[in-house]
């Protein structure tokens, strides 16, 4: 992206959201009082399960539609009464790509080069650069309709970001993407990031958002669950384990096993698989792992053993109550309904 | 007319004429249906009997001017389904909220239609004048085709305006059977005013097919200039149709 982005200077969160509430068809509430404060400049992800309310709040946060209660600023504007003013500093990304398949990826950037205002002098070296940029150079002169997902997605990020603008919301855009444009994706948005701008981003990516994004907002049920660094939650709710291999299936010598694994000190929870033992724990213990002393005491041998520190998918998993992989619930559950982080402003800049 | 808002008018017309050559099936249609009206409209009423109105012309080089109007009556429906196409893909809503101009793409669609449409009468002159129509080159021409653009742009506009209320292909059709039909069937296209029942007689008068098929065989038939009044209501119709097309395309970018 080029340098021409507006990076703000003052102090002024780049969104504040208070008590946004919106209902769908049939009494379905998407948004329930959700309230956060973003600060400029941040690489925020929206995370929840399908249908928790992300896709709605981004839609809400670009005026695609209106709240029905609550109060949303975006870069001190309103969504839909500076909606004209708010585009010209904002790039929404949907889930769908939303492209024409009888264009090409040029003619289709050319297009929107035109729909953006954007200055004619410049147009054809700036299209060049947003095709470098994007690296859509190979395929740009093909068709839309003959291109892989990845490709869409690449063509779909250069027509929100050919602008320049200084906010981002970006609605799963990796979901179609592989691993090598999946690593490409996240570059991009920490150097978008580290280039001042603001981006939200709603994504599955757990172990990239813990790496890359400065914030996370956890949806649940139209609530907001979490609102706070990914280093802080997965401090205050990440869990250790300690994952055992088992030489074969046991048989009767695993009765009571699970019982006497949640009494080891430190232990919150223990799940049997088939040829697995799963403890989970605050922090592992210092020394030998005494669980291996039971195993060994009942006669059941081991292949492998790992010890597996905190991470934002098990904070995720226990913040939203989600089941254990042995299919019991966790002991400390979900809490729906609370704001249980920094509560925006609050939190931690980086994670 | 900024140049940024030019801009925006040509390279959406570019998109459309693109897409418009890269569909030679319903391209090829377009220009191929009017010579089939032609022939079994030609054949099966040539006989019919014109009245001193129009006395020495083949109902052939009556009906040439109508058969240009219907071009565009029909083939200005094409809008609509294109753009019903854009609805259901999320591009046009996607372009709507990248410009914050409904307008200048309206103007870019509807203009980039209407070009092909009057490239399409072009084609049926013609095909006319190769099927043994004589027609007359006469200064009238220019008010005549200015009065045949308005017309088109009026329903492309209708057209356009349909798809983005009804957002549905069905719409389109029922567009084209609702409206079409009786205009064209209440219309000179096909038979002079003098022979239809009274009550028809004046409802063809007020058609807006009437109005630019009775320019285009003034001036194209015999070699008259067009009455520039009788052409103001397609200006305004024109006018009117654009607005609320328009204003859906304005609505269609945000729920």
């Amino acid at each position: 992206m080029s340098e021409r982005s507006s990076t703000r200077t003052d102090d002024e969160p780049a969104i504040v959201a208070e008590g946004v509430v919106k209902m769908f068809k049939g009494g379905v509430r998407a948004l329930d009082g959700i309230g956060f404060a973003i600060p400029a400049g941040e690489l925020v992800a929206l995370i929840g399960a399908n249908g928790s309310g992300k896709s709605t709040l981004l839609k809400v946060l670009f005026g695609v539609i209106e709240a029905d209660a609550g109060s949303v600023s975006v870069l001190g504007m309103h969504p839909r009464r500076d909606r004209a003013a708010l585009s010209t500093r904002t790039g929404y990304a949907g889930q769908d790509t939303a492209l024409d398949p009888e264009i090409t990826g040029r003619e289709t950037i050319r297009l929107f080069y035109a729909l953006r205002g954007l200055p004619a002098p410049e147009r054809g070296r700036r299209i060049e650069e947003i095709i470098e940029e994007y690296e859509l150079g190979p395929f740009c002169d093909r068709r839309v309709g003959t291109y892989s997902g990845g490709q869409r997605q690449r063509l779909h990020l250069a027509l929100e970001t050919m602008h320049a603008p200084s906010l981002l919301l970006l609605d799963e855009p990796t979901s179609s993407l592989d691993p090598e444009g999946r690593r490409r994706l996240w570059r991009w948005l920490a150097e978008w990031r580290d280039g001042g701008r603001t981006i939200v981003v709603s994504t599955h990516d757990l172990p990239d958002i813990a790496s890359r994004c400065d914030r996370v907002l956890l949806l649940q049920g139209g609530h907001l669950l979490a609102s706070d660094s990914p280093g802080s939650l997965i401090a205050a709710y990440g869990r250790a384990r300690a994952v055992i291999t088992l030489e074969r299936p046991p048989g009767d010598e695993a009765r009571g096993l699970r019982r006497e694994l949640v009494s080891l000190p430190g232990a919150l929870d223990a799940a049997l698989g088939e040829r697995t033992v799963t403890i989970w724990r605050d922090r592992h213990p210092d020394g030998a792992e005494p669980a291996l002393d039971i195993l060994s005491a009942r006669g059941i041998h081991y292949q492998r053993y790992e010890r597996l520190e905190p991470d934002l998918a098990e904070a995720y998993f226990h913040m939203t109550g989600s089941p254990l992989e042995s299919g019991e619930p966790s002991r400390q559950g979900g809490r729906g309904g609370g704001n249980r982080g920094g509560g925006g402003r609050g939190g931690n800049r980086r994670g | 007319m900024s140049a940024a808002a030019l801009h925006i008018v040509r390279e959406t017309a570019v998109r459309i004429w693109l897409k418009t050559l890269r569909r030679p099936m319903p391209l090829s249609f377009s220009f191929v249906q009017p010579l089939f009206w032609m022939l079994i409209f030609g054949f099966l009423f040539h006989r019919f009997t014109l009245g001193e109105a129009y006395a020495g012309l083949s109902y052939l080089e009556f009906i040439l001017p109508g058969i240009c109007a219907m071009t565009v009556l029909f083939g200005a429906s094409q809008a609509g389904v294109n753009m019903v196409r854009d609805l259901h893909s999320g591009f046009i809503q996607r372009m709507a909220r990248a410009s914050n101009h409904p307008g200048w793409i309206m103007i870019g669609w509807i203009g980039a239609e209407v070009a092909r449409l009057l490239l399409q009468a072009v084609v049926v002159c013609l095909l006319g004048i190769a099927l043994g129509a004589r027609l007359h080159v006469h200064p009238g021409i220019i008010l005549a085709v200015a009065g045949l653009a308005v017309f088109a742009f009026a329903y492309a506009s209708l057209s356009c305006w349909i798809a983005l209320k009804g957002g549905a292909h069905e719409s389109m059709a029922v567009f084209v059977h609702v409206v079409n039909m009786p205009l064209l069937f209440t219309s000179t296209a096909l038979v002079p005013s003098r022979q239809m029942p009274g009550w028809l007689e004046w409802t063809a008068r007020w058609n807006p097919l009437t109005l630019v098929a009775d320019a285009l065989r003034e001036t194209l038939i015999l070699g008259q200039m067009p009455d520039a009044l009788k052409l103001l209501p397609l200006l305004l119709l024109g006018v009117l149709l654009f607005v609320l097309a328009r204003r859906e395309m304005a609505h269609a970018a945000y729920d």
